[in-house]
């Protein structure tokens, strides 16, 4: 009999979703993805239904046998599946752990009503929290990831490339989704080229981009999050020159709320509390090519917010 | 859209349901069903303030007209945009 290994929850913001592992592989994949997320496990068993929480689904990582048609030599050929249905296969790659991020947060997500789920990246620098919203392919993670490197000369510390909550009544609290820093193909190589030398081996890269462990770029992971003092929307456009514009709160009201993700599970599709972030949080538009700017700017603009420039 | 000298005839008519907040003379809106989200700078906060479904473009343009009549062309060129801007994000719409 094969051994059984543990069912692992993964908790964020009050809800949970189990995931089996079915070997060792699948498990360091698991852990490699999750590991700030995983908080307790339940005993091994064969029967789903034992795992029954806020959400519907159980997911499953699991080694398969049969064809590996479309994998490199030796590659082995998994499955995710939910208790259902299939819905990935192929090796635990760059794009498995896409797949996976987008289950896992669609069903964390999937009932959450206690407050608004932002797509959003999320970094701390001196003791106050920076929201960086924006839609995919806007430069969230590409952001995160630099802010957070000691490429940055006002270097973040690091909480999420993707999503955050704001908690109804929160005032300004956020809970970020910490996960490995999720770098599409176009931006990988400029990543890859600030990550420490030894930390080359610890990422998982491919041709769909890499998935980099924060620590890798900065150790300092906070305890607790600050309020949010700070929002700042990235735009990349090729070639353009690095430009910081001042928005007002109309305006960043209006940008809110397009990086709604839970918008379906509030009465007022979570309007109101946005607008009130918007209102009482200076934010700006950043638009970017290169990062060749950001440390002779950032540091005046980090600096106002603190009254001191 | 592009409007056409007919269009600026109709009556501007939004569609109902839609929530609204004013920061600064400016505006914010969103409508739950569309789930489309829009700003308004001060002029459009204005010209939002004007569809009450009574009025039409050329209505709407000739009223601001009134008040700004140094800047008459400017401000048909904006109420003109933003109305297009209104109707393409399905907001608004253009009534006979």
């Amino acid at each position: 009999m094969p051994p059984l290994y543990p069912v692992y929850s993964v908790d964020f913001a009050g809800m949970s979703v189990p995931i089996r592992c079915d070997n060792r592989k699948t498990l360091e994949f698991f852990k490699f993805l999750f590991g700030d997320l995983y908080g307790s496990t339940k005993a091994p068993s064969l029967d789903t239904s034992l795992h029954a929480v806020d959400t519907a689904a159980t997911l499953t990582i699991s080694l398969t046998e049969g064809s590996t048609r479309g994998l490199s030599e030796g590659e082995e050929k998994y499955t995710l599946a939910d208790s259902s249905e299939t819905l990935f296969t192929g090796s635990l790659n760059v794009q498995f752990a896409a797949v996976l991020f987008d289950q896992v947060i669609f069903h964390l997500l999937n009932h959450l009503k206690d407050g608004v789920a932002l797509h959003s990246g999320a970094v701390v620098y001196q003791d106050k929290t920076i929201l960086l919203p924006g839609q995919s392919g806007s430069g969230k993670s590409t952001v995160s990831a630099w802010l957070t490197s000691d490429h940055s000369t006002c270097r973040c510390s690091y909480l999420t490339d993707e999503l955050v909550v704001l908690p109804k009544n929160g005032a300004g609290t956020v809970v970020p989704f910490p996960r490995p820093l999720c770098i599409k193909a176009e931006a990988s190589a400029v990543i890859r080229a600030i990550i420490p030398k030894n930390g080359e081996e610890q990422i998982l890269a491919d041709k769909q981009g890499a998935v980099v462990p924060h620590r890798l770029l900065n150790p300092d992971f906070p305890f607790l999050v600050p309020p949010v003092s700070l929002i700042l929307f990235p735009t990349y456009q090729a070639g353009s020159p690095l430009r910081i514009e001042k928005i007002s709160p109309a305006r960043a009201s209006a940008l809110l709320m397009t990086c709604d993700v839970n918008a379906r599970n509030l009465a007022d599709h979570g309007f109101r509390q946005l607008v009130q972030l918007a209102r009482s949080i200076p934010a700006y538009l950043i638009t970017y090519s290169s990062f060749a700017e950001f440390n002779k700017q950032l540091p005046d603009l980090f600096a106002q917010q603190d009254g001191s420039a | 859209m592009k409007m056409s000298h007919r269009d600026t005839k109709k009556k501007v008519l939004l569609e109902p349901d839609y929530l609204l907040e004013q920061i600064d003379n400016e505006i914010t809106v969103y409508h739950p069903t569309l789930t489309t989200s829009l700003y308004l700078n001060e002029t459009g906060g204005l010209i939002w303030e004007l569809c009450d479904g009574q009025k039409s473009t050329a209505d709407i343009i000739d009223i601001l007209g009134e008040i700004y009549q140094e800047s008459r062309q400017q401000i048909a060129e904006d109420v003109i945009n933003i109305i297009a801007r209104l109707v393409d994000n399905n907001i608004a719409r253009l009534q006979d």
